[in-house]
């Protein structure tokens, strides 16, 4: 394959609070994560546990006003984006970095037609590089250019349509392509298709393969499907309640998982070959306003040693490619 | 095409709507207790001159006949004669008209620009000093009818701090510009005639101040609340992603959408203004519509009661048109929707 | 027959009940309401302002100036420790004066309010209900009719046409208000009616009755109450626009509006005659929107 050594992006214990009535919903509490250049990182978790928190905080476009960094440095190429000024944040969300949105209905404007919105993407990505595309003519061709590569029908006529009418995987490419434009080095896509049918989901997973292959770019793939992660990443990353508890290539993490939550999510996947289905893992997710004091897998978990509830574990090389956070895993 | 049968739906409810009012006019005032002849004449007038005068106000036919020639004269233009001013109706309308007009029209561009550039600050400052200041004068300006501030602007300025005019639209002793649009701001404009339209100006900002002010303050709260429930919504922070700079996204992308609710209760509150004139030309000696319409209720001046409320009505739902088609011109979901809900 | 509909109807009742939840939930209710500051201080202005209204005959320093009273003497006196907003040129006292006229703003946003309401909702529903019927037609074009006047225009040239009494300034007012709750009613009352439970409720049998107090009305009523708290405001406003004009209380008997007119003219030599009766009217709309604004903390769900 085609992965570098050269470290991309670089999450180094990030932790992001939630300010609500009543306190902090401390959501993340020291996420580590990193992406070479050029490869495609899996981030599997269930729904809740601060995924799409920690993508939003590599742009900076969590809710403006509500959320509160206390700790943890996000390095892009060697910069801390959180230092970043206004500028320099700018030029990383229109050339570098850009992230496709769950819900492609809510990430639309309603009122504004696709043209204008792609228009706008394309010529301020642009403009940051002063290949200066202002001229509408130029504009409107890079839009159709671009709405060719995500294969939608008849390019010409979506720029006048509105969000509304397109259906849903139509707007997910339409994501997309605003998403390609503006970013050259790291694709962030959060649960692609999740909100359609199977057989388009996987129509723009393939989509995003092939982009991703033609154009050299960095993706971090979001998703709640094992099976998914598996087919699709060079690296797993496994989150739970806002920190990572193992990371692995598939087939290791496949073969050998070590962390309790890791084994629980593998075992509940039901098998064709027989089995049954398995009971899955009791409990829920710890509240994010009083969160345990230590590892904060540890009310759910089966085993325990006194240590876990202490302090949380930080995340240790187990074997070569492979990282656990687990007081249990450390000889 | 969808908008156009929009819009047709929605004229043939107006003209509907229309006619609807003029029937219940008419029926409001010819329902009222007291014989208007004879107190249009006073009472030592001779019965036989009231019942002349009965006689050509058609007084003495059946109501339904009374309505038929009513609206066939309003088609005309001809609404009857006031009993008070003693010449045609439309002509007293014609006269002043266009003062109310002005007035309202001043009142509404005001009402317009101020509340969008309040709520954009509430908004964007949200939680602020600013934010939470501008909340408390918003409270205190809502409650305000518009003839109390109307009072206390004429008891400021006109006399404690006399730097602005506050009787009549033109200073004695001006001469006024021929009347092209009867706005006396437009035509001085038009003529060139500097020193009119600077003095115009002066006399129509006071009652235009006290006329908008509480509407400016309530639509500043709707449109900062539209503004922050927009602010959190996934498109925007999707656009900033793409690299959007900030100050387009601010004035394109969270504008366009968030306006669509102030603008239909802009439409609402121009009724208003129109309504509230009432008041405010009475106080500020302005010689509009309104004052002429309240002296003929008061004097129970049937034609012209009559004659100024449809005017009124006309004009109200006019505007509500207008705002329908610019609601539709700005929320393409309402043009192109298949199902047109009321 | 009807008599083994009852077990059905009581199932059908269950499903939606909210009165009672407003009284089982007062403490939760409060909390809603208290959050924001300003609608206690709302609620304190409009507890204030009804408790003086209701008592004014015995509280106030001069109850006889509120009749036909005159005494040059002391007329014209500005604000002292004895007449603390001052006197009119008849010699009244205007505080006295201001706190009486409360009573008649109050009881015509009660009365404006109790007569305007129940029609304008009852045409709402039946209009709602039997959406895309001549019934529905009709209705709603004569509310359009009657919406398509400012309220102010409408209520002044009925009051006009009237002889100038409060009871007549509050048929005008109540004229001109009905329809828009018709309005509000009829858009809430068209949605419920798809939703499920009335559905199940005609599929069981009930009544169109039935289905209309008691399926749908319910779940309309929590905007209908946040409404007609805002309105009283509004009420009051346009009664003081009312008697401005002369229209509604006639003197001797004091009203806001009319305070305010007479003083206007002795401006600025005799300012007190016009600024507190202007204080008291700015005074009172403020409470009740105030209050108006916690109201609607309180009924609206899902508001944080």
């Amino acid at each position: 394959m085609k992965t570098k050594e050269n470290i991309l992006l670089n999450i180094k214990d990030l932790h992001v609070w939630y300010r609500v009535y009543g306190g902090f919903l401390k959501v993340l509490n020291g996420v580590h994560l990193m992406v070479r250049e050029g490869e495609r990182v899996g981030l599997v978790g269930e729904a809740g546990c601060g995924k799409t928190t920690t993508m939003k905080s590599i742009l900076q476009i969590l809710p403006p006003g509500d959320f509160h960094i206390p700790r943890g440095q996000i390095f892009y190429k060697g910069q801390d984006v959180l230092k970043m000024s206004f500028k320099e944040l700018q030029r990383l969300r229109s050339r570098e970095i850009a992230m496709i949105f769950q819900d492609p209905t809510a990430a639309l404007n309603p009122v504004f037609i696709i043209g204008t919105q792609i228009g706008d993407v394309i010529k301020y990505s642009s403009a940051v590089l002063e290949e200066n595309v202002h001229q509408q003519e130029k504009i409107k061709m890079l839009s159709i250019k671009t709405l060719k590569e995500v294969s939608l029908p008849d390019p010409e006529r979506m720029l006048i349509n509105y969000s509304f009418q397109l259906s849903g995987g139509m707007k997910q490419r339409v994501c997309i392509a605003m998403a390609i434009c503006s970013a050259r080095n790291l694709l962030i896509a959060d649960e692609p298709g999740t909100s359609l049918d199977v057989t388009i989901q996987d129509q723009i997973m393939r989509l995003l393969n092939e982009l991703v292959e033609k154009r050299n770019t960095a993706i971090i793939l979001i998703t709640h499907s094992l099976a998914v992660a598996r087919e699709m990443t060079d690296r797993i990353y496994v989150m739970y309640a806002g920190t990572i508890v193992e990371t692995a290539t598939p087939e290791i993490l496949f073969k050998n998982p070590v962390h309790p939550y890791t084994k629980g999510l593998l075992a509940s996947v039901p098998k064709i070959s027989g089995g049954g289905i398995s009971n899955g893992i009791p409990g829920k997710l710890p509240s994010y306003l009083n969160p345990p004091s230590g590892c904060r897998f540890q009310p759910r978990c089966e085993q325990e040693s006194p240590i876990c509830s202490e302090k949380p574990p930080q995340l240790f090389e187990i074997e070569k490619n492979h990282l656990v956070a687990c007081y249990l895993t450390q000889r | 095409m969808k908008l156009g049968s929009f819009l047709l739906k929605r004229l043939l409810l107006s003209i509907f709507v229309i006619f609807g009012l003029s029937i219940i006019i008419f029926i409001i005032a010819r329902v009222v207790p007291g014989d208007p002849a004879r107190m249009a004449l006073g009472p030592r007038v001779s019965e036989e001159v009231v019942q002349r005068l009965r006689h050509e106000m058609y007084l003495d036919k059946p109501l339904s006949k009374q309505y038929f020639y009513w609206i066939r004269g309003s088609f005309s233009g001809d609404f009857g004669r006031s009993l008070v001013t003693k010449r045609a109706v439309s002509e007293d309308i014609k006269e002043y008209l266009p003062a109310t007009m002005e007035l309202a029209i001043f009142a509404a561009t005001l009402m317009v620009i101020f509340s969008v550039l309040l709520g954009t600050l509430s908004a964007q400052y949200k939680d602020t000093w600013v934010d939470n200041l501008i909340r408390m004068v918003s409270y205190l300006a809502m409650s305000i009818p518009a003839f109390v501030s109307a009072t206390i602007f004429m008891l400021l300025f006109g006399y404690y701090w006399p730097i602005l005019p506050v009787l009549g639209r033109m200073s004695p002793g001006m001469s006024y510009p021929t009347s092209i649009t009867g706005l006396l701001t437009l035509d001085s404009l038009i003529q060139g005639n500097f020193v009119a339209f600077w003095d115009a100006l002066k006399h129509l900002f006071l009652p235009s101040v006290a006329l908008s002010l509480a509407h400016i303050f309530q639509n500043a709260r709707i449109t900062r609340s539209s503004m922050i429930e927009n602010m959190r919504k996934d498109f925007l922070s999707a656009e900033r992603g793409y690299g959007i700079p900030e100050r387009v996204i601010m004035f394109k992308y969270l504008l366009k959408p968030s306006l669509i609710p102030s603008v239909s209760i802009m439409g609402l509150g121009f009724g208003n203004l129109v309504a509230n004139a009432f008041l405010v030309e009475l106080i500020f000696n302005w010689p509009g519509i309104s004052r002429y319409g309240t002296n003929a209720m008061l004097s129970k001046d049937l034609n012209s009661i009559s004659a100024v409320i449809m005017v009124f009505g006309v004009i109200f739902v006019t505007v509500n048109i207008i705002v329908d088609i610019i609601v539709a011109f700005l929320d393409p979901r309402v043009r192109l929707s298949t199902s047109l809900g009321i | 027959m009807r008599n083994s509909n009852k077990p059905n109807n009581l199932i059908a009742i269950s499903l939606v009940r909210p009165k009672s939840i407003f009284w089982f939930n007062l403490e939760k209710n409060w909390y809603k309401f208290s959050r924001n500051r300003l609608s206690i201080v709302g609620l304190v202005i409009v507890a204030g302002i009804i408790i003086s209204a209701i008592f004014a005959p015995w509280i106030i320093p001069y109850p006889e100036h509120v009749g036909p009273f005159v005494d040059f003497e002391s007329g014209a006196q500005p604000p002292s420790l004895q007449h603390l907003f001052g006197t009119d040129i008849i010699g009244r006292d205007i505080f006295s004066r201001v706190i009486f006229a409360f009573r008649g703003a109050l009881i015509m946003a009660v009365v404006v309010l109790a007569l305007a309401v129940p029609p304008g909702v009852f045409l709402g529903l039946i209009a709602g209900y039997l959406q895309n019927t001549w019934i529905d037609t009709v209705i709603m074009r004569i509310t359009d009719v009657f919406l398509s006047i400012p309220p102010l225009i409408l209520a002044l040239a009925i009051a006009a046409m009237l002889k100038p009494t409060l009871m007549n300034a509050m048929i005008a007012v109540t004229i001109s208000w009905w329809p828009w709750y018709t309005r509000l009613v009829y858009g809430m009352a068209s949605s419920v009616r798809n939703e499920y439970f009335v559905i199940a409720a005609n599929l069981i049998g009930a009544s169109k009755f039935h289905i209309l107090l008691r399926e749908i009305l319910p779940n309309c009523l929590s905007p209908i109450f946040t409404k007609m708290a805002l309105d009283i405001g509004w009420v009051i406003l346009l009664g003081a626009s009312l008697s401005f004009l002369g229209l509604g209380e006639q003197p001797p008997i004091p009203a806001l509006g009319t305070m305010l007119s007479d003083g206007a003219k002795f401006m600025p030599t005799l300012w007190w005659m016009s600024v507190f009766p202007a204080l008291a009217i700015v005074l009172c709309i403020l409470g009740f929107n105030l209050m108006g604004d916690g109201i609607r903390d309180m009924l609206e769900k899902g508001r944080e």
